[in-house]
């Protein structure tokens, strides 16, 4: 066996363990979406702007404002006290409303006015498997459309992460 | 003559190349023992002690800094926190209870923190163990003191003598004139809080040679500043910790004044950091192992080449190949166990001198009694790897004919 062939038969055998380690090196997710409250994340226009992280516990809509893809631990003021979100269930033909209340969170320092935290009780939520809550905000100075879907979230940034890493399988 | 009569006695025969065998494998058997051991019973102790304290409040900073000075007194704390913020964590509904805390003081090369009387008197420093006096009580009133056991121990300290507190815990600090008077120590705990020198919180803020604004948070809480505080925080069903604790975490920690740490997420880090060393210790006492079979299976080897008239008539006496295979094997296994053996006791030797010098340098007690999992499978896996390195030695023994074997020294 000639050197070129062994060299050749080197290559092609290392081949698939350098492509496997250039495949890991792309589906490297961009920055981890892992929730700092348990609940499901939902862009804010779109991933490099904003999530609303959402939690229902029992009758208890939570929803925490976070900075974008890379900033989920850092939380969003608004200068909103309230946000009406138009429901809609599946199975209902008309949408419910409900209104979030802001909730400071005083430790950070929010106040009445400028908090990232908001709160909604609802007797109905309680009994609701599923629900996609949707309004328009001022978010960091511009209006951006929300939509919350209620479990499975609306994160387009998670979404693409988890396309990458199918696509590098 | 029995069997083992006869691996005995060739064993005692070729004594030299036999104990220069078990002896690198008691070599290789004890680095891995006491590698092992220490490493499984600091992580078990650094682990545990964190148990005491759900959550510590420290100002901004690194958690691990954090978390290493107000639990096991290393290393300085980045800075303060205001009393009115540690009010008002403790009012969060998942806070059961809390106790302030200020470091940076010392005596004599050991922490004095100053520390709120509750951490005497019903802080649990492990699930159902409270602090006690071996000797004298805890403290009362602003110029008393409680030694710790260790730090105690360490300076000869006893109910009665005084005691002038140092600015800084590093040599060269000032000394405060204020004379504090020991009036208890604290029974062993086996926990880095033996390490340690207990003043009343307030006597911190007045000590003399501290500035005005330092003075006066005695009496001033909206200008008070504290170090940190333990949190304990509420259980839910089973004894789980109130999920809560992560909304107040995050709460806290996006504020600009202070950060919320969980030992139990932030000690295993430093195990992250300094994991490499464990790694790389015990790749040394394994190719120490490996290099010791081998050392075995070469003089088993030699010895049986040496002895191949001796098997021979052996074979002439009457015994049958299975015999000889049997007595090279036999005499592999006995020199792996002794040297197991001997391993096993040298490496615990070692854990009694490395638990002494970590007990100095950390306050951790760790014992060289304490089973590893390394006693657990050193024994099997010696013996085993003993085997297969007689194996071979084993087999051209079996092979050898006996007619051959008379032979060969002629």
């Amino acid at each position: 066996m000639s050197m070129k062939n062994l060299a050749l038969i080197l290559v092609a055998a290392l081949a698939p363990a350098v492509s496997a380690i250039a495949d890991d090196c792309c589906a490297a997710p961009r920055c981890a979406h892992v929730p700092s409250h348990g609940g499901t994340f939902n862009v804010v226009g779109s991933c490099e702007t904003g999530h609303a992280e959402a939690k229902v516990e029992g009758s208890t809509l939570k929803v925490w404002f976070t900075g974008s893809c890379c900033e989920l631990k850092k939380p969003v003021r608004l200068k909103d006290r309230e946000i009406k979100l138009s429901v809609e269930i599946p199975g209902e033909t008309t949408p419910r409303e409900l209104v979030l209340k802001e909730k400071p969170l005083t430790l950070s320092g929010e106040k009445e006015g400028d908090s990232s935290c908001f709160e909604a009780n609802a007797a109905w939520l309680a009994g609701v498997k599923k629900f996609t809550a949707s309004t328009k905000l001022k978010f960091q100075g511009t209006d951006i459309d929300l939509k919350i879907v209620w479990p499975e979230g609306n994160d387009n940034g998670d979404d693409d992460d988890a396309k990458d890493k199918k696509a590098a399988k | 003559m029995g069997f083992w009569s006869i691996v005995v006695k060739s064993a005692r025969e070729h004594w030299m190349p036999v104990s220069l065998a078990a002896l690198s494998i008691a070599l290789g058997v004890a680095l891995l023992t006491a590698v092992t051991s220490l490493r499984e019973q600091t992580h078990r102790s650094f682990m545990e002690e964190g148990l005491g304290v759900d959550a510590v409040l420290g100002p901004k900073g690194s958690p691990l800094q954090i978390a290493l000075n107000a639990l096991y007194h290393l290393e300085e704390m980045p800075g303060k926190i205001k009393w009115s913020y540690y009010k008002a964590v403790l009012g969060s509904e998942v806070v059961e209870s809390g106790i302030p805390f200020i470091t940076g003081h010392s005596y004599a090369g050991f922490r004095v923190n100053a520390i709120d009387a509750s951490f005497l008197e019903s802080f649990e420093y492990l699930p159902g163990h409270r602090f006690s006096c071996s000797q004298g009580r805890v403290f009362q009133a602003r110029d008393e003191a409680v030694a710790g056991s260790e730090a105690a121990k360490a300076l000869k300290l006893h109910v009665g003598m005084v005691f002038n507190p140092v600015c800084g815990v590093n040599p060269g600090g000032i000394v405060h004139k204020d004379q504090i008077k020991f009036v208890g120590v604290l029974a062993p705990t086996g926990t880095p809080h033996d390490r340690a020198i207990y003043i009343p919180l307030t006597t911190f803020y007045t000590l003399s040679g501290h500035s005005k604004d330092v003075q006066e948070m005695a009496v001033n809480e909206e200008t008070r500043e504290i170090s940190g505080a333990f949190l304990k925080i509420k259980r839910i069903r089973g004894g789980v910790l109130h999920p809560g604790i992560q909304d107040l975490k995050y709460e806290v920690n996006n504020s600009e004044r202070a950060q919320l740490i969980v030992p139990n997420e932030v000690i295993p880090k430093l195990f992250g950091i300094i994991g490499w060393v464990d790694d790389v210790l015990k790749g040394v006492s394994l190719l120490v192992s490996a290099l010791a079979l081998l050392f075995l299976f070469v003089s088993l080897l030699t010895a049986m080449r040496e002895r191949r008239r001796d098997l021979a008539l052996l074979r002439c006496l009457g015994a049958t190949r299975r015999t000889v295979f049997g007595l090279i094997l036999a005499e592999a296994a006995l020199i792996s166990l002794a040297g197991a053996f001997l391993g096993l006791a040298a490496g615990h030797g070692i854990v009694a001198i490395g638990a002494r010098l970590i007990k100095v340098e950390t306050g951790l007690r760790l014992s060289a009694w304490q089973l590893s999992s390394a006693d657990i499978w050193t024994l099997p896996a010696i013996l085993l790897l003993g085997l297969l390195a007689g194996l071979v030695p084993a087999i051209q023994a079996y092979r050898n004919g006996a007619l051959e074997g008379l032979h060969i020294n002629q």
